[in-house]
């Protein structure tokens, strides 16, 4: 997990961010226990209602759900729900970025169809 | 209020225990000294303690501020509560003073000196108010020097206490020679007065005795009291009007 | 209201005027961070709040009570700064004892406990101790008075990266599992940045900004760029500050971006430290 912060976007989407990579990663199983606030907030040297509200975010999703008095726990099939979420957002993210990029620099699409298939090869 | 006494109780106890400690361990040499001695072209001689308890509790009032008011506002202790606890820690520990002083005095007198010859307790107060103390009996001799003692020393630790006082309210720049003017003035300027303005301070003088309740005909411990409790009252006022304004 | 108000606060040492017309509130478990240049009137500020130094003007209340002047306040708040009022002589075990005599709330051993971690032998004199470690003893009374309201006046001077970091990590942890009102005066913007909540910018004895720190920082970015690309795009906009280099430029724009920007443009956020740097520079 990259405990780097940026001052890009608001810190409580990456914290959410971080999150939702290690759950897709297996690092966070469904079902298992993820750490408290107090562990995100100390670990990244956050406010604690900033590590709140990026784990609700989660909560609201289904992603991750609380049980009172123990903790937070993955949710089952939160692994499918999170891949489909960012499959939606994979042309948003990188799609339109790369297509910017390549515009400033005057790259072709039929260029980077073949830049793609060369990087699946290697 | 109760938590600042407390601790200037407990700070305050050191120094005045080491003290009549040191008090007790002289006398005993003193007198162990002396019952060793069996000619009598040897007499050592013990004046009480009222003059060491006056110099002790001025260097109590001088050291109060810089040891308890800077710890007093660092716990968040108003220096309206902080002045009427030095207030009582004053009290309370110069009438130790005096008790001990007094204590002291008793055992002396009725003890020590009907073993030795050469040991002797001169007690300054009734050697300085002659006059009163004719005819007068042991307790009157007793209570008067209590209160003698007890408010020449709460007069010298409110002494101590505007003078540092004074000290923490002037600027910076003005306190080396505050801190090398003062004992100067008081040692070198005001006896040489005498010399410059003679009459001036024959008459100053005169007063000054009245006062203390040393004119002539009119000898009189109890008016040295009062003018020293006036003193302290004073000497308190002016050092809260400057307490009251202090910033660190 | 609930919380700390400073109504109306003025203060002039000689000829200058260190605050001026100062109106804040610090409301209960929440933490602030207090920016301000050197001199610009933030220990003074501090200072007046915890009845160290006396307001010309204005009045201090926690809760509507008056906080100057009154034991009985004051015993809710807490202040360290670079001032060493502990008497001389005074070991850091003593100091405990006596904190936890003047503050009944006072944690001995999570003290000590903060002792062990940052490897501060508690039979030292305070005097004797470096200026890190001076800074180190202040900050562990200050995290064990649990008092509701800590001012903490520059707590990482002198600390090397190491203590600094775990200073933040324990405070963190310490505001997480009981949350009190921390407000925090320091340079080092750039390590609290992600604690704080709110913000206070002091310049010149004037509060110039009071805002939460998201509210700051959504209402700022910057666009870097060719310079003449840049002038045309600034013009008509809020700028705080620009910065060149040969014959490109940045500028700090307060207020939202456009949805276009122009290729040759990049627009990036503005964190906290640009934000107050651009905002202070005079």
């Amino acid at each position: 997990m990259n405990l780097e912060l940026d001052q890009e976007k608001p810190i409580f989407i990456q914290i959410s961010e971080c999150i939702e990579d290690g759950i897709l990663t297996g690092g966070f199983p469904e079902g298992t226990q993820i750490p408290s606030i107090t562990e995100f907030s100390v670990n990244y040297k956050i406010n604690p209602a900033t590590a709140l509200k990026g784990i609700n975010l989660l909560v609201d999703e289904g992603i991750i759900f609380k049980k009172r008095g123990v903790g937070m726990f993955v949710s089952e099939g939160a692994v499918n729900k999170l891949r489909e979420k960012r499959q939606n957002q994979f042309y948003d993210n990188y799609i339109g970025t790369l297509i910017e990029e390549a515009k400033r620099l005057g790259i072709s699409s039929d260029e980077i169809i073949a830049m793609i298939e060369r990087g699946f090869i290697q | 209020m109760k938590k600042m006494l407390k601790y200037q109780i407990i700070d305050l106890s050191k120094s005045f225990g080491v003290y009549f400690c040191v008090i007790i361990a002289l006398t005993i040499a003193g007198i162990s000294f002396s019952l060793s001695v069996t000619s009598s072209d040897i007499n050592i001689n013990f004046n009480g303690t009222g003059f060491s308890s006056v110099i002790l509790t001025f260097v109590m009032g001088i050291c109060m501020y810089k040891e308890h008011y800077l710890m007093a506002l660092q716990n968040g202790i108003s220096r309206k509560s902080f002045y009427k606890s030095s207030l009582c820690v004053i009290s309370l520990f110069c009438l130790i003073c005096s008790i001990f002083d007094t204590l002291f005095v008793i055992t002396a007198e009725f003890f020590i000196e009907r073993f030795s010859s050469s040991f002797q307790i001169l007690n300054i107060l009734q050697l300085i108010y002659l006059d009163f103390f004719n005819g007068k009996g042991t307790f009157t001799m007793l209570f008067t020097n209590l209160l003698f003692t007890f408010t020449i020393t709460i007069m010298s630790a409110a002494l101590g206490l505007l003078i540092s006082a004074v000290f923490c309210r002037i600027p910076k720049k003005y306190r080396t020679m505050y801190v090398i003017a003062l004992p100067i003035f008081c040692c070198s300027i005001l006896p040489m007065s005498f010399v410059w303005f003679p009459d001036f301070c024959s008459r100053a003088s005169d007063v000054f005795f009245a006062i203390l309740g040393l004119k002539d005909g009119a000898i009189n411990p109890f008016i040295g009291c009062l003018s020293m409790s006036a003193t302290f009252i004073i000497l308190s006022i002016c050092t809260y009007l400057l307490l009251r304004k202090t910033e660190i | 209201m609930n919380g700390i108000e400073l109504k109306d606060i003025s203060k002039k040492y000689k000829n200058v005027q260190a605050l001026s017309h100062v109106n804040l509130c610090f409301k209960e478990n929440t933490i602030y961070g207090l920016l301000g240049r050197n001199g610009a009137g933030k220990s003074t500020l501090l200072n007046i709040i915890n009845n160290r130094v006396l307001a010309d003007n204005g009045t201090v209340t926690l809760n509507g009570k008056t906080a100057t002047e009154n034991t009985e306040v004051l015993h809710n708040f807490f202040l360290t700064n670079e001032q060493n009022l502990y008497p001389e002589g005074m070991k850091v075990k003593d100091a405990f004892k006596w904190s936890s005599e003047f503050y009944p709330g006072f944690d001995k051993d999570y003290a000590e406990k903060l002792c062990n971690l940052f490897q501060l032998s508690h039979k030292k004199k305070i005097k004797r101790l470096s200026t890190g470690y001076q800074t180190i003893f202040r900050n562990i009374v200050a995290l064990s008075v649990n008092v509701p309201y800590v001012f903490l006046d520059e707590p990482v001077l002198g600390l090397d990266a190491y203590h600094r970091d775990l200073f933040y990590k324990i405070l963190i942890e310490k505001y997480a599992e009981n949350p009190f009102t921390i407000v925090i005066s320091t340079h080092l913007i750039e390590e609290i940045s992600n604690v704080i909540e709110n913000v206070i910018i002091i310049k010149n004895g004037e509060i110039i900004k009071n805002d939460s720190r998201d509210e700051i920082l959504k209402a700022g970015y910057c666009i870097s760029g060719i310079s003449s690309a840049v002038d045309g795009y600034i013009s008509g906009k809020q700028v705080i500050g620009t910065e060149i280099l040969g014959g490109l430029k940045t500028a700090y724009i307060l207020g939202q971006p456009e949805t276009n920007i122009p290729d040759n443009l990049s627009i990036s956020g503005m964190d906290l430290q640009k934000f107050f740097i651009q905002l202070t520079n005079s």
